[in-house]
């Protein structure tokens, strides 16, 4: 049953074949004519044999040899004050943003590194960057200090609220300790402000007057996934950060308000908290930066050195001493494709924290810490100096100033 | 069975280490095997020595693989595509030879300013799955069993004579030259 023709016939298949029919020498044609292609094709097929042969055996044989990173979901689980948690006892491997493994161990309360929380000398809280992602257990900064006991409580994914949670959690524990807060610059502040990172939901702030007074909103954090829109922050989100507009004062007006509950709780808890802002100098980071800028004359009252004067300035009136570790990284020390820190990273932020246990307490002689004055601006330039001095050999990094261009 | 490629993947660890190994065993084997061959003992041992120097830094440490790694993909995205330019230079000429004896195409050669377009033959909203010589049967899976059953439903078996072309060029992946963006909407 053929179908209505509106213009000109319509060839069929039944004419299409035989018109072939009427044609039998045409296969044979091509094909003798491919012959001959395949033959004019060979010498450049073999100029790039050598290209072939290191194409196919780099793919298969480290798909065949190299290890398969555990999924997310396996390295996480539910946990109601925080939304997750990492797995205790974990011993495996992990994949970063380009699926490079790393081998990551936990303790039997999901956090990674050899020390406990009750030996330590100073304890990082924070996200990905405190979690260590990217690097092998050896690498990892939280191990590597000679002079203070370091333990870092940090997840994959965290805002500041969740780290806060884990710091009220553990209070009892912190007397006479340093409590190393870290700031991803990238997105955390962002992220203070999300119900969800994905579908894992997570406790958020909100403000229902312009942003004077903040509540905390975890009423939806559940093990059951966050169906929602929601994305971790961006670097979109970054450059809006960096040019000083609404969403900047709304973000900061959000960290003054769980800086304040840090403060009150290391206090409380006979601590002291000094801010560590980790920069966005990844080299990945940097390219997509590049992208969000030039998207809209966003260019334009970008300075990234305006959002750590204005972290610096929250964190000075409530006298949290604060440091920088853009004075003390570049690019080299991020993973090539990833956000987080190489080795060379690790080592430096290793460095600068027994600078700042130095400085502020901690360590084995460690000064109580209710003897000791408290923070103010002045102290970033005096943690760079003294960061340089570290015990690796890191010295190339002594006193470098925050005005260096990145 | 590996899926052959020209090109390097994106790099990690693992493929850095696999492609310095790879490489620095495969011009290793070369080497050494010409050297022995002519008698140079010595030589070859002391190329031994640092053909095997050389695979244990690379994978001690990757990250001095990866300029390497690069440059390699780079000269080989070129190599790409000058072979895959002259692959299909030549699927062409198999399919004007085709053409220019008659296989049913009609090919419009009438001149340079001719736009090589023809008046499409049209049929009814709907129809055209019916009647279409290029609609796929159920049941037919993979890009060669679909091309064979378009052959034979379409009267067109010369067509077969392209698979080894675009074999190789599905091998070489990748996009060629400039297509349009996705986001073009002036082409709605």
């Amino acid at each position: 049953m053929g179908a209505r023709v509106l213009g000109e016939p319509t060839a069929t298949r039944a004419a299409s074949r035989r018109e072939a029919a009427r044609r039998p020498g045409s296969a044979l044609l091509a094909f003798a004519a491919s012959l001959a292609g395949l033959l004019a094709a060979l010498p450049v097929l073999s100029l790039t044999a050598p290209f072939w042969v290191m194409g196919t055996l780099t793919e298969w044989l480290a798909g065949a040899l190299g290890r398969r990173p555990r999924p997310w979901d396996a390295l996480v689980e539910y946990d109601p004050r925080a939304g997750w948690k990492p797995r205790p006892h974990l011993r495996t491997w992990a994949g970063d943003l380009n699926q490079d493994t790393f081998r990551i161990s936990t303790d039997g309360d999901g956090w990674r590194g050899r020390a406990t929380l009750d030996s330590a000398d100073v304890v990082v809280f924070g996200d990905s960057f405190a979690q260590g992602f990217g690097v092998d257990d050896r690498h990892f900064f939280a191990d590597l200090p000679k002079e203070v006991e370091v333990k870092a409580i940090g997840c994959a994914g965290y805002n500041m609220l969740q780290s806060l949670r884990w710091m009220e959690t553990y209070a009892d524990r912190l007397e006479g300790k340093l409590v190393v807060w870290m700031l991803y610059l990238g997105n955390d502040l962002e992220d203070d402000l999300n119900p969800a990172v994905g579908r894992y939901r997570q406790p958020f702030l909100r403000s229902s007057d312009g942003g004077v007074t903040w509540s905390e909103a975890d009423g939806h954090v559940s093990p059951d996934p966050w169906t929602a829109s929601s994305q971790e922050g961006s670097r979109a989100g970054y450059v809006e950060l960096c040019r000083g507009g609404f969403h900047a004062r709304r973000a900061l007006a959000a960290f003054g308000h769980v800086l304040d509950r840090g403060a009150d709780v290391c206090s409380a808890a006979g601590a002291r908290l000094v801010l560590l802002t980790v920069p966005e100098l990844s080299p990945v980071a940097r390219r997509e930066i590049e992208e969000a800028l030039s998207d809209g004359g966003r260019r334009e009252a970008f300075e990234e050195a305006r959002l750590e004067r204005d972290i610096a300035r929250a964190c000075g009136e409530r006298g949290v001493p604060v440091a920088h570790l853009r004075d003390h990284l570049d690019a080299g020390d991020y993973l090539e494709r990833d956000y987080h820190w190489s080795r060379s990273g690790h080592r430096k932020v290793a460095a600068v924290l027994e600078a700042l246990a130095r400085k502020y307490g901690g360590g084995r002689d460690r000064v109580p810490v209710s003897v000791r004055g408290r923070g103010s601006l002045d102290l970033e330039v005096g943690v760079g100096v003294d960061a340089g001095a570290g015990s690796d050999g890191d010295s190339g990094t002594a006193g470098r100033r925050r005005d260096r261009p990145t | 069975m590996p899926r052959p490629r020209m090109t390097l993947p994106t790099p990690t660890r693992a493929r850095l280490r696999v492609f310095w190994l790879a490489g620095d065993g495969l011009a290793g084997t070369a080497v050494e095997a010409g050297a022995w061959r002519l008698g140079l003992h010595a030589v070859a041992l002391a190329l031994l020595v640092g053909f095997l120097v050389n695979g244990f830094a690379g994978w001690l440490d990757p990250d001095l693989v990866r300029p390497f790694y690069e440059r390699w993909n780079h000269v080989a995205r070129y190599a790409r595509s000058a072979l895959r330019i002259w692959l299909l230079f030549l699927a062409f000429q198999v399919i004007r030879t085709v053409g220019r004896h008659g296989a049913g195409e009609e090919a419009d050669g009438s001149g340079r300013a001719a736009s090589g377009w023809k008046r499409r033959q049209t049929t009814e909203p709907g129809a055209y799955s019916a009647t279409s010589p290029y609609a796929v049967p159920t049941g037919v899976r993979g890009w060669a069993a679909e091309l064979a059953a378009w052959a034979r439903r379409s009267g067109r078996p010369w067509v077969l004579a392209l698979v080894p072309y675009l074999w190789i060029l599905r091998a070489l992946g990748g996009r060629f030259g400039g297509g349009p963006s996705s986001r073009n909407y002036t082409l709605y």
